[in-house]
């Protein structure tokens, strides 16, 4: 059976299974998407790692796809089955022009992890090499080096190809039309191609150490330029604990919770601070470390924002925190989120709704009332897809990353207000933007003169 | 009127090149004052402060122009320099993984090359 075919029969064995769970529609419609999301997840999964990593590039578009659907690709677990470690070494070989041997001091063959696109294989430094950030790595520091699974950059390609022709036949046939999946399945194609190249993903993790230098919390693995290419990274070995596994770490004497409180604050600090966020921080991309600190993982998928958009985050935060929506809104414009003037209304009702019955204020008893970003942020997402109005990329990205962060932290730290964290980043970016020369410009000669009015009495 | 503050209004002066002829002429009748008591009026004090902040805009420009950055406040001078520090490090290491990928190139051909010489001597 030729590829295409063997996608198809999966697609429709799939919506079969959908139909029959659903009870052929006649449960709720809530009930049915969410079943829906669960076949399309499992479909992925058949499919093989190519469709996984497809199904995780959608994950990170609510702006595209339904929320629920979104959320669950999210759970798409990144774990196959590992390729021999032949194709491996001969990766190596071909990239680094030397075989494994030859370039660590030794090399693992059996892999510690095997994802989708890559697996990571234990090794050691022959010698000793000095990183972009922090000290020199001595000969003998343990090593990772995640490796492409051989050949997956034409499978994904012909698997792209064959979802592209799908997508082309569902819109000509007028399906789908809304989410305009041929022009997605481009895009798809491209983030497929950049994530496959692990030359960024380097280059990301390099930056998020140096952004990162002056907290002694967080830890990024150094990478290893001279061993690293498009198919292969090396970066140092980090020992921890991965969230799966938080009561070892707590019986070992890791503050988890102060952790979590920790990592949502350092969340907060690459969007509103630097402009650059971790887009992709699942439980299996952090670890705690035995020394006490998040180390991050995986940096291929990233979020950049421009400092005007870091604005538009911080005032759309303050809305947050004041349940304020029609401010979210009028400052989500800034992320590029254009509300019709005919449905603002409308839309500020049941924005505001949505606060306040899942971002709820402390209860009076002393003790904080439990936000739910999560059903927010989806609730949001469904609102603006009720009403027809188009979600930028970045806005997408953003709302899934914050649901992500907050469920990432709720699993070391239940009762924990993301959006409390946000309060003074909120605060102090916007005092920044007040006294900015640019802002002042604008404001200067009116503010001199009510100083001026004040000064001569 | 703080030197900071000064400062600050004379790096907007200068960042925005405020030159259009009714902030020339405040600067013109700021210089041509005399020291007066308090209570001489708002406009009084606006083209005395406008006659401060252009100075000091000369100032900051003769500075700027002659590269003197000592005048800059030390935090964004250490902020600029790790900044730039960062920058040569990762092109150091991408130029690294560059130097490894042409010495597994320069392996690959002499491996050729010895293998057809070896071919060569069999045949």
């Amino acid at each position: 059976m030729s590829r295409f075919g063997r996608i198809l029969t999966v697609v429709v064995g799939h919506s079969l299974a959908a139909a029959k769970g659903t009870r052929f529609g006649l449960v709720s419609r809530e009930e049915r998407r969410r079943m829906l999301a669960v076949e399309v997840r499992r479909a992925l999964e058949d499919l093989g790692p190519a469709f996984i990593k497809i199904g995780q590039l959608m994950s990170v578009r609510p702006d595209v796809f339904p929320p629920e659907l979104a959320v669950e690709l999210g759970a798409l677990r990144d774990s196959v089955a590992p390729v021999d470690p032949t194709l491996v070494r001969g990766v190596i070989q071909h990239d680094l022009g030397f075989p494994a041997e030859v370039l660590f001091s030794s090399f693992d063959p059996v892999p510690i992890a095997s994802a989708s696109i890559a697996q990571v294989h234990r090794a050691r430094l022959r010698e000793a090499y000095r990183p972009v950030c922090g000290a020199t790595l001595p000969a003998g520091t343990a090593l990772a080096v995640k490796v492409v699974r051989p050949g997956i950059e034409e499978e994904g390609a012909a698997d792209l190809e064959a979802a592209a022709r799908l997508a082309r036949g569902l819109h000509h046939r007028g399906l789908l039309r809304r989410w305009n999946l041929p022009a997605y399945a481009l895009e798809l194609r491209d983030s497929f191609r950049r994530e496959s190249d692990l030359r960024n993903e380097a280059r990301v993790a390099v930056r998020f150490a140096f952004d990162f230098r002056d907290d002694p919390l967080v830890r990024v693995p150094r990478v290893v330029w001279p061993l690293s290419s498009r198919r292969v990274l090396t970066t140092e070995y980090v020992e921890g604990w991965p969230l799966s596994r938080v009561e070892e770490a707590r019986r070992a004497g890791v503050d988890a919770r102060g952790l979590a409180a920790h990592g949502a604050r350092v969340f907060m600090r690459q969007v509103l601070e630097h402009g650059r966020f971790h887009a992709d921080l699942h439980p299996a991309n952090l670890l705690l470390t035995p020394d006490g600190r998040i180390a991050y993982l995986d940096f291929g998928m990233v979020g950049r924002l421009s400092a005007a958009e870091r604005v538009g985050v911080a005032q759309v935060l303050a809305a947050l925190v004041f349940r304020d929506a029609e401010r979210a809104l009028r400052y989500s414009s800034l992320l590029g989120l254009e509300v019709p003037p005919d449905v603002r209304a409308r839309l500020v009702g049941e924005v505001g709704g949505l606060m306040q019955r899942t971002l709820r204020e402390g209860r009076g008893d002393g003790r904080v009332g439990r936000t739910d970003v999560k059903g927010f942020g989806v609730g949001l997402l469904g609102i603006l897809g009720r009403h027809h109005v188009p979600i930028p990329e970045g806005y997408g990205l953003l709302v899934k990353s914050l649901v992500t962060v907050e469920g990432v932290a709720r699993a070391l730290y239940p009762e924990i207000d993301i959006i409390e964290t946000a309060r003074p980043f909120v605060t102090r970016l916007l005092a920044r933007r007040v006294l900015d020369p640019s802002t002042l410009a604008s404001r200067w000669a009116t503010a001199l003169r009510a100083a001026a009015v004040e000064v001569s009495g | 009127m703080s030197a900071d503050s000064l400062r600050a209004l004379a790096t907007l002066a200068l960042l925005h090149e405020l030159a259009d002829d009714a902030w020339r002429a405040a600067v013109e009748r700021g210089r041509a004052q005399r020291p007066q008591a308090p209570g001489a009026g708002a406009d009084t004090f606006l083209d005395g402060l406008a006659a401060l902040v252009a100075e000091e805009r000369d100032r900051l420009r003769r500075e700027w122009a002659e590269g003197d950055v000592s005048a800059r406040e030390p935090d964004a001078l250490a902020r600029e320099m790790a900044e730039l520090r960062f920058e040569v490090a990762e092109m150091r290491g991408r130029l690294e993984a560059v130097e490894q990928l042409l010495d597994g190139l320069r392996a690959g051909v002499e491996r050729l090359v010895a293998s057809r010489e070896g071919t060569g001597r069999c045949g």
